[in-house]
């Protein structure tokens, strides 16, 4: 605490910019990743990209030294995304969070697993990049961004809470519902593709039935 | 697949691979798992699809452009602060 108080005494703008370069900067390429997973478009994730470095190095100074600088600036792009692109982004084609049914939900988790699960690892080389990251584009928003920041950052679930500014609680729900749709794609894409034999289906289904209840 | 412990497994194969389960029922997951093949390929599974998500969203790079753009803007406001600050002290913030 006393560090990071002599720090903003001491520290000239130009020194405050070449340490927000030094330790910042190096996490463009991650931050981008993300934001393409957001905004599901280039130019977009670049913009959203640019406008969470220029406010983070706004308040670079309340940044605490020794505090997950990542989670800090996955925190300052996540708000600025939800405040000010998830508007003027709304797709009609994609149902958001709260609007799905409980039944639509209830439908997917164990069986879906299950489907893919029987073809093996082989159904999931099978599926291209482009398949997967379609597959995650089309999950609503609120779910996608809690499976991104725990399955790809790493993110405990503390911190993604602290991130979307929700409680633990409902990143526990969106994960499990963003997970169980995703899977739902994938095993649809699957067994579209012929990579899931037929006749799996009818040996999950009891477990699906029982397993469906949570 | 039906065992009591089997489905305990299965309803908590995400908390544990995310590492979040309390200790004990971590431990309970483990040795379970040692036991159980079919569970132990469910936690596999999911492991996998987990790591391909992770493949899949690992692979782009920022333009080179953009980081250049950012540094640019960053040091053009830390020399317009300065201009602003000399010029009417107490009204630094935009």
């Amino acid at each position: 605490m006393s560090d990071s108080a002599d720090l903003e005494q001491t520290e000239t703008d130009e020194e405050r910019a070449a340490r927000f370069e030094r330790d910042a900067l190096p996490y463009l390429d991650q931050l981008y990743r993300g934001a393409l997973r957001m905004t599901r478009n280039p130019a977009d994730a670049e913009d959203l990209v640019q406008e969470t470095f220029i406010k983070a190095f706004a308040k670079f100074d309340t940044f605490r030294e020794g505090t997950n600088l990542k989670a800090w600036l996955y925190r300052i792009m996540t708000n600025t995304f939800i405040t000010s692109y998830r508007r003027r982004q709304r797709e009609p084609l994609h149902t958001s969070a709260d609007e799905l049914t409980d039944w639509q939900l209830a439908q997917t988790p164990a069986f879906t697993t299950g489907e893919l699960r029987s073809a093996e690892a082989e159904a999931l080389d099978r599926i291209t990049d482009s398949v997967v990251l379609e597959a995650l584009a089309a999950i609503p928003e609120d779910f996608r961004i809690a499976v991104y920041l725990a399955d790809v950052e790493g993110f405990s679930y503390k911190e993604i809470a602290e991130i979307m500014g929700t409680p633990v609680g409902t990143v526990m729900s969106r994960l499990h519902r963003g997970r169980a749709l995703l899977r739902t794609q994938l095993a649809d894409y699957a067994r579209d593709h012929g990579f899931v034999t037929a006749g799996t289906d009818a040996a999950l289904e009891p477990l699906a039935a029982e397993e469906v209840a949570p | 697949m039906n065992h009591p412990n089997c489905r305990q497994v299965q309803t908590s194969v995400h908390d544990f691979l995310d590492g979040e389960l309390p200790p004990s029922s971590a431990e309970f997951m483990t040795e379970h798992l040692q036991r159980c093949p079919e569970c132990a390929h469910l936690v596999r599974f999911e492991s996998a699809v987990r790591a391909r998500i992770r493949d899949c969203c690992s692979t782009e790079a920022a333009p080179p452009e953009l980081r250049v753009r950012i540094m640019t803007r960053i040091t053009h406001v830390v020399t317009q602060v300065r201009v602003t600050y000399q010029e009417r002290p107490g009204d630094v913030e935009r």
